[in-house]
């Protein structure tokens, strides 16, 4: 385990590298903002009784699942850095304000009236008087806030944001224990990094000598100038970077098929046009998330299925062949703006399967096989499939299907828990890698439920005018991975635990798409 | 007619229906060292906060210098009024020198603030000129400063190694000479101390006493001090006002007030202490 965390980190260090940087600018914004806000209403509220309701409010929020919170925010803020700021801003606004607040009001209030009667203007006694004496316990609120964000950050990515997160979900969704355990890692060493420092920054602000050296610091103007001048310009250097090379922004949702066909278009576009490409992938909103992203514009493009786009993505009833491609595609143009290219090829359909053992067992060939049996069975899935159009009611309704019971699980614990006997019928992707070296055997959709779903790209139109180099490059995929090709990709990623844009670029170089290096 | 410093005219303080001074007249000479004894709850200290408008009365005037200080600018009033409160009440993020220069600092704040306000009214020529004077003016303050601390250290009996140290490195002692010198040095014409001594034993509070004494008679500021403590009052005090209920029981010096004492309640007050103070004017 330590050999293989220690070649994960040698072999990625880019990776995790960009990973903490990311970790870091969003932790510490949100951190920054919380302090500046949370000072602010701490003051407010202390100085104003009647706006003690402000108090009742965070604690209320507080309250509220952080995983609930990224959600609530997705209409207003969108998916990414932007949403998981604010999240985590309000989040550190409690400890923050109730801080403030209890600093201020256990001051003796003989010393404020010593400062009152002395002739201290209101102002005056607040920030001579009452936010220095508040500032130990104010401290003590930005530290445990702060490595409260550090943590809370590593659930950002559920919502698009980078950061180590990113890792960690990345890890889960491919199966891959050595890259969760290393995101957790990382994570920790940089709460634990930040707190330790912080921890030295409270000695120095706590009452004695080197306080007063701390504070003739601050008032020290050239080098706070200096600070906010190389602050200020590293801020400009990263926005005249931006907008001085056009960046394509690529989304792929949370499973291992989506990351390597997120890494396969980002490396294309990279190697084929001039474009910067800022690849999100393994956002676990799915479908719906995404979607709300390229409605922003904050996305351009991802890769998506020509059934979910039916079902899912324009609500439209009855099902899907790949004869309808022509409307379907005139129906994302005329309703959403949006298009598809071709297709890349191959089919990820959905299929139901059970164990070999189980099959033989009740002498199962086709899903209306089951109907009789069914009963003293546990079916498995995914909580979307459950949720989902195509999903499972209207399966076990076509089929005549009632389930002894039905479990609830992420697609990487799907293989685990049918191995374990916790499941006995599952739904699975006919392109998936674990089917490969599994024992489990596809029962023939003989009612021809399920849609057709082609792998495909959906673009934003609007970002085909803005980057017209981009129609020719995409058009290269057009019919290159086949359906053995992707179970394949898959197979390496979640099996032989091969990295995906590792595995995206073997495959690109293979069909000649880019030249090797 | 004599000089009078302060001058209580018909003032009235109720809290809700409980009536903490009916009426109250006095007038309070320049340059005296005025002691106020009363039980706890007499209005005393309702008395003393009426001064530097801490309090404010419901009915009734008072004067300082002539002036009613309902119409003066509260601020400026309180800067130039010495205040020393029970249990000292130094600032504990503040060092000793801090503490000391807190009411001069913030004078000098607000000289500076309006001195750039009117800076901005000027044109860039007159306004350099002005910048100039500003930095003169700082640097000779500064200066200034540093010499007043040392000033008020040596006049409450501290050793200027002390100035870098912070209220709680302090003994008690050494908390109330520097809360004495904090009051004193914006050089305020009338000092106000609200039972100062209250919380040290009776060999510092003796010394203090003897400190804040020869204090007076040094700078002739006019200083009301509020006590619980009979012997406190008449060994301090040139004149004692004794207070009962938010009434003035007598107005006197020690010697007419134990001697001649006005009411049974005057009485009753210096009954126990007679005798020591009496061996103690003796000692004189």
């Amino acid at each position: 385990m330590i050999g293989d965390l220690f070649n994960l980190f040698m072999s990625q260090s880019h990776f995790f590298l960009n990973l903490v940087i990311e970790h870091l600018e969003i932790s510490l914004i949100s951190v920054l903002l919380a302090i500046i806000v949370g000072l602010g209403l701490g003051i407010t509220v202390s100085e104003y009784p009647r706006n003690k309701w402000i108090l009742t409010l965070v604690n209320i929020i507080y309250t509220i699942p952080s995983i609930a919170l990224f959600g609530f925010l997705i209409p207003i803020a969108g998916v990414g850095d932007t949403n998981a700021i604010i999240a985590l801003t309000i989040y550190g606004l409690l400890p923050m304000v109730r801080n403030t607040y209890t600093g201020i009001k256990t001051i003796d209030p003989g010393i404020i009236e010593a400062a009152r009667g002395m002739g201290s203007t209101d102002r005056q006694i607040l920030f001579k008087i009452k936010v220095p004496l508040a500032l130990p316990h104010i401290m003590s609120a930005i530290r445990n806030m702060t490595v409260m964000t550090v943590a809370l950050t590593g659930i950002a990515s559920f919502i698009g944001a980078g950061g180590l997160g990113v890792a960690i979900y990345r890890g889960i969704t491919t199966n891959n224990i050595t890259l969760v355990v290393a995101g957790s890692i990382l994570i920790s060493i940089l709460a634990l990094g930040i707190d330790f420092i912080l921890a030295g920054v409270e000695k120095i602000t706590a009452f004695g000598p080197s306080r007063k050296k701390f504070f003739s610091i601050l008032k020290n103007k050239k080098l706070i100038a200096a600070v906010l001048i190389v602050i200020l310009s590293a801020g400009a250097y990263v926005a005249y970077d931006n907008s001085t090379h056009k960046t394509i922004h690529i989304a792929s949702k949370a499973y291992t098929e989506q990351y390597v066909l997120g890494h396969i278009l980002e490396e294309l576009i990279q190697d084929q046009t001039d474009y910067h490409v800022d690849l999100t992938s393994g956002i676990s909103g799915g479908t719906s998330t995404i979607q709300g992203g390229l409605a922003q514009g904050e996305f351009d493009m991802y890769p998506e299925y020509t059934g979910v786009a039916w079902m899912t993505v324009l609500s439209n009833s009855g099902l899907y062949d790949e004869s309808m491609f022509n409307q379907l595609n005139n129906q994302l143009k005329s309703e959403l703006s949006e298009t598809m290219l071709t297709p890349y090829g191959f089919e990820n359909t959905y299929a139901i399967a059970v164990p070999k053992a189980v099959a033989e067992k009740y002498n199962l060939k086709t899903i209306s096989d089951l109907r009789a049996v069914a009963g003293q069975l546990t079916f498995g899935a995914e909580s979307d499939y459950f949720s989902r159009a195509d999903g499972f009611e209207n399966l076990t309704n076509t089929y005549g299907l009632k389930f002894k019971d039905t479990m609830d699980l992420d697609v990487s614990l799907k293989y685990d828990a049918v191995e374990q006997g916790k499941i006995d019928v599952v739904e699975v992707y006919t392109t998936d890698g674990r089917l490969y070296g599994s024992d489990l055997v596809i029962l023939d959709d003989d009612l021809n439920f399920f849609p057709s779903y082609y792998g495909v790209t959906i673009i934003r139109e609007e970002s085909l005018k803005e980057y017209p180099d981009l129609l020719p490059v995409l058009n290269k995929l057009n019919g290159k991975i086949t359906t053995e090709d992707m179970m394949r990709m898959n197979y390496e990623v979640d099996v032989e635990k091969k990295d995906p844009k590792d595995v995206a670029h073997e495959f690109l170089v293979q069909k000649g798409l880019i030249s090797g290096r | 007619m004599s000089d009078n410093i302060i001058e209580f005219h018909n003032v009235k303080k109720s809290y809700g229906d409980h009536v903490i001074i009916p009426n109250l007249n006095v007038n309070i000479e320049r340059g005296d060292f005025l002691t106020i004894i009363g039980s706890s709850g007499c209005g005393k200290t309702t008395m003393l906060k009426m001064i530097n408008r801490l309090i404010n009365p419901d009915e009734g005037e008072i004067l300082i210098d002539g002036k009613d200080v309902s119409e003066l600018d509260v601020i400026k009033l309180r800067r130039s009024i010495g205040y020393s409160i029970q249990g000292t009440m130094l600032f504990p993020h503040l060092t000793v020198r801090e503490n000391i220069s807190y009411v001069p600092d913030l004078i000098a704040e607000d000289d500076k603030k309006a001195f750039k306000y009117e800076s901005t009214q000027d044109n860039k020529l007159k306004k350099i000129k002005k910048d100039k004077e500003l930095k003169a003016k700082e640097k000779s303050r500064d200066a200034t400063k540093e010499q007043e601390i040392n000033k008020w250290l040596d006049i409450v009996g501290l050793d200027y190694s002390l100035l870098e140290r912070f209220p709680h490195e302090l003994s008690g002692g050494q908390k109330q000479r520097v809360g004495i010198a904090r009051a004193l040095s914006a050089s305020p014409k009338i000092l106000l101390m609200d039972e100062p001594f209250g919380a040290v034993d009776e060999i510092t509070r003796g010394q203090l006493q003897q400190e804040i004494k020869k204090i007076h008679e040094k700078t002739n500021i006019t200083i009301i001090f509020i006590t619980h403590d009979i012997g406190e009052a008449l060994y301090l005090g040139k004149h004692v006002i004794v207070m009962d209920e938010g009434e003035i029981n007598q107005y006197g010096e020690p010697a007419e007030i134990l001697n001649n004492p006005a009411t049974p309640f005057v009485e009753k007050l210096c009954e126990r202490t007679k005798d020591i103070i009496e061996g103690k004017n003796n000692s004189y």
